[in-house]
């Protein structure tokens, strides 16, 4: 039989193409089982960290509910008492106000109550001694909690203070002062802050005040939000700056704080802070949670 | 009749009275722009009494004054002494000052 005409001998790559045949197969199959394995720990791993996820946020949420609840417990029993008709003494009043501002100074107007505790003393048949003593401790409470609320304010915003020297016009009412114009600027948005001074009242340590607000046109504040204008309202040792503030456009604050006051002058700070730092009370309009949410997605 | 003398004496008595013995105190930081000025000299004047301090390492003062009321605070820096009015209380009070030159000449300002 005559050899086939087109047969050749071997060379090196077809003895390597022989060599190496099966050596592919083996090869794929060894790239297989790694993708296997490498795409099973991935998917092993994210689960072990959702789980842990799932874990810490139903461990936050309890903690948060308890919390919640024993709050809620606090509260109702304080605040009971002071409607209570069986009239305590002042001294345990003065204390339950103690507890109620010591753990809801954040979350509650307090003002009210405040004043309320200050018009019982007042009217107490009680010698001036004992009302002078009770009536310090209770501004000293507000301060305390005013203190709280400006550091945490303060750790977020800008503060700026202003020194305050009462002439006899202001303590009459019968002419205003306007402090120096102070511009502060938070999270890219800039804002000219103007305080007059209308009235102070020693007594009471109270200041009736002006706050003029102006937003000038810059990039990054909508036409519409820029502009000018102002609000009125009196400030006192009993105005707590993460409730009584002035809501501004960019889910922002701004407080005036009486941090002193005596015969002779006052100390005002002004705080301009996110509305994320505010009372847990104040809860951001909806355009502006869209507003946010639309930053964010932009961000990304 | 008890209860109408104490409302009397309630009245007459001024609500919040400074005790003599309290002393005032303020306390802060010194700053020219960005810079913390250290060894500075600064004095509080509220009346006839004087104090003096100077600034620490970091910037910082702490003046006590018998007095309470209006008073000046004067800082000495480079030949020229700006002055501030203050208010002094009966508890100690946070002055964060800065100094800014306007016209060649430095203002002291409370910031």
């Amino acid at each position: 039989m005559a050899p086939l005409q087109n047969e050749r001998p071997k060379d090196f790559w077809d003895k390597l193409h022989v060599l190496l045949s099966p050596l592919g197969g083996l090869l794929t199959a060894i790239a297989v089982a790694s993708l296997g394995f490498i795409g099973s720990r991935t998917v092993e791993r994210q689960q072990s960290n959702e789980a842990k996820l799932r874990l810490y946020s139903e461990l936050m949420t309890r903690r948060e509910e308890s919390e919640a609840t024993l709050r809620k417990e606090m509260f109702q029993s304080i605040i009971g008492s002071f409607f209570d008709t069986q009239s305590a003494s002042l001294d345990s009043r003065l204390l339950k106000m103690e507890l109620l501002a010591q753990n809801f100074h954040e979350a509650l107007d307090l003002q009210p109550l405040f004043k309320h505790i200050r018009r019982e003393f007042t009217l107490a048949p009680i010698p001036a001694a004992a009302k002078r003593d009770y009536e310090s401790r209770l501004s000293d409470l507000a301060r305390e909690v005013t203190r709280k609320q400006m550091i945490v304010l303060e750790a977020g915003g800008r503060r700026f203070d202003h020194t305050v020297i009462l002439s006899d016009s202001l303590l009459d009412g019968t002419k205003s002062e306007q402090l120096e114009d102070v511009t502060l600027s938070l999270d890219g948005i800039e804002r000219r802050f103007r305080v007059s001074l209308f009235k102070a009242d020693t007594a009471q340590r109270e200041l009736r005040v002006g706050l003029e607000i102006e937003t000038p046109d810059q990039p990054g504040v909508p036409p519409t939000q820029a502009g000018r204008y102002s609000v009125e309202f009196d400030v006192g040792f009993f105005s707590t700056p993460m409730i009584d503030n002035t809501r501004l456009s960019g889910d922002q604050r701004v407080a005036l704080v009486l941090t002193d006051m005596n015969q002779a002058g006052a100390s005002v700070s002004l705080l301009y802070f996110p509305g994320s730092r505010a009372s847990l009370r104040e809860k951001p309009y909806y355009e502006e949670i869209l507003r946010k949410l639309a930053d964010t997605v932009t961000a990304q | 009749m008890l209860a109408l003398l104490l409302s009397i004496s309630t009245v007459l008595i001024p609500p919040f009275p400074a005790p003599a013995s309290l002393r005032g105190e303020i306390f802060g930081d010194l700053r020219l722009a960005e810079k913390y000025l250290a060894d500075t000299k600064i004095e509080l004047k509220c009346g006839e009494e004087v104090v003096t301090a100077t600034t620490d390492s970091l910037g910082s003062f702490r003046l006590s004054a018998k007095a309470s009321g209006k008073c000046t605070v004067t800082v000495t820096y480079e030949k020229q002494t700006p002055s501030l009015s203050v208010v002094v209380f009966d508890k100690p009070a946070r002055y964060r000052l800065v100094i800014e030159a306007k016209d060649g000449k430095y203002v002291l300002k409370r910031v």
